[in-house]
């Protein structure tokens, strides 16, 4: 038999516990209400290049996509970023691979093509949905999805340019619709939350 | 003669000393498929006194090598071409994935299916040092 300041305890634990439990639930659903706010002005429909041929925003409808704006010949932030958009899915769960859309936009439509990029983007995944653009095509998909871009020349360099380019995540629902963006999605707690619900 | 014997003697003696930067943990990634460039990594150290002052770099696997960084400023990534590394005395300056690194460009076909490669490290008022690489996948 227990003793009435035991079951007193316990009950408080409990109630203790559930406020916190519903004190969550709502600050993530008015965290959810703020980032659908934040992002119902980013994002829309797109034409771009895959290797098969034309490709727009239609085609990646009815998955949830990741998006990643970059270029081929970035040495190091590209290829890690691309790294990070496997392995996030490995540490949650492989088996969401086939489920959510990898797409990497290259912004240098000056040197990549829709067949460079394609044979960039299989090293990472052979699922990868690699895509480049023309000039207009890329200024039209960066300013509706508010990714700076900008070529800046390499005077002394063998290069002759370099491209600065926002590093962000972009997470599409099934609808084609951004639901949230991230800087990193290895250690973005978020990334993890916000997938579970555009999954449902 | 003694004054030649002398003048000798030094050099030999100034060439080891400055001969004492090391290079620690060299490797290059392999070029990804389609790409003729990639980036090498290394930590040099400077035991010396003196400072020390990358300059330039050759190699037999490119046509071209140069010191590059990157930098990140509100989430916008940007890369730059530096004119030189400055390695202060009895300091070490790593080239990292992310920071500094040799950007290696118009790589030839025998890169990717080597294990090993070697560069040629110019550093101010030196002799040329070569340095063995090992040739990593990147990921």
């Amino acid at each position: 038999m227990k003793s009435p300041i035991f079951k007193t305890v316990l009950l408080a634990i409990l109630f203790g516990a559930t406020l916190a439990g519903v004190k969550t639930y709502y600050q993530y659903q008015g965290s959810k209400s703020e980032t659908a706010k934040l992002y119902q002005n980013i994002g829309g429909d797109f034409s771009l290049t895959h290797i098969d041929g034309p490709f727009d925003l239609q085609r990646l409808k009815g998955k949830p996509s990741v998006l990643y704006f970059g270029f081929a010949s970035c040495p190091d932030i590209c290829p890690l970023s691309l790294n990070k958009l496997v392995k996030a899915f490995d540490a949650i769960e492989p088996e969401l691979h086939k489920r959510v859309q990898k797409v990497f936009i290259s912004v240098d439509y000056k040197r990549d093509d829709a067949k460079k990029v394609h044979e960039y983007g299989k090293y990472f995944a052979t699922d990868f949905i690699s895509l480049a653009g023309t000039e207009e095509q890329i200024k039209d998909i960066t300013k509706k999805y508010a990714v700076h871009f900008e070529f800046v020349p390499l005077e002394n360099s063998a290069m002759k340019y370099t491209v600065d380019h926002t590093s962000r995540f972009f997470l599409l629902d099934k609808y084609g619709q951004v639901f949230n963006s991230y800087s990193d999605i290895i250690y973005d707690g978020q990334f993890k939350l916000d997938l579970i619900e555009v999954l449902k | 003669m003694k004054v030649i014997s002398l003048f000798l003697l030094f050099s030999l003696f100034s060439g080891l000393d400055l001969q004492a930067q090391v290079i620690e943990d060299a490797w290059i990634k392999k070029p990804l498929p389609g790409l003729k460039m990639t980036a090498a990594y290394m930590l040099i150290v400077n035991p010396t006194d003196k400072e020390l002052v990358l300059e330039k770099i050759t190699g037999p696997d490119a046509l071209y090598y140069e010191i590059h960084t990157h930098k990140s400023e509100n989430g916008i990534m940007k890369m730059r071409q530096l004119k030189s590394i400055k390695i202060a005395p009895k300091s070490k300056h790593e080239l990292k994935p992310m920071g500094d690194h040799i950007m290696v460009m118009q790589t030839n076909n025998e890169l990717p299916n080597k294990l090993k490669t070697t560069m040629t490290l110019y550093f101010k008022g030196q002799k040329p040092k070569e340095i063995n690489l090992e040739v990593k996948k990147s990921l």
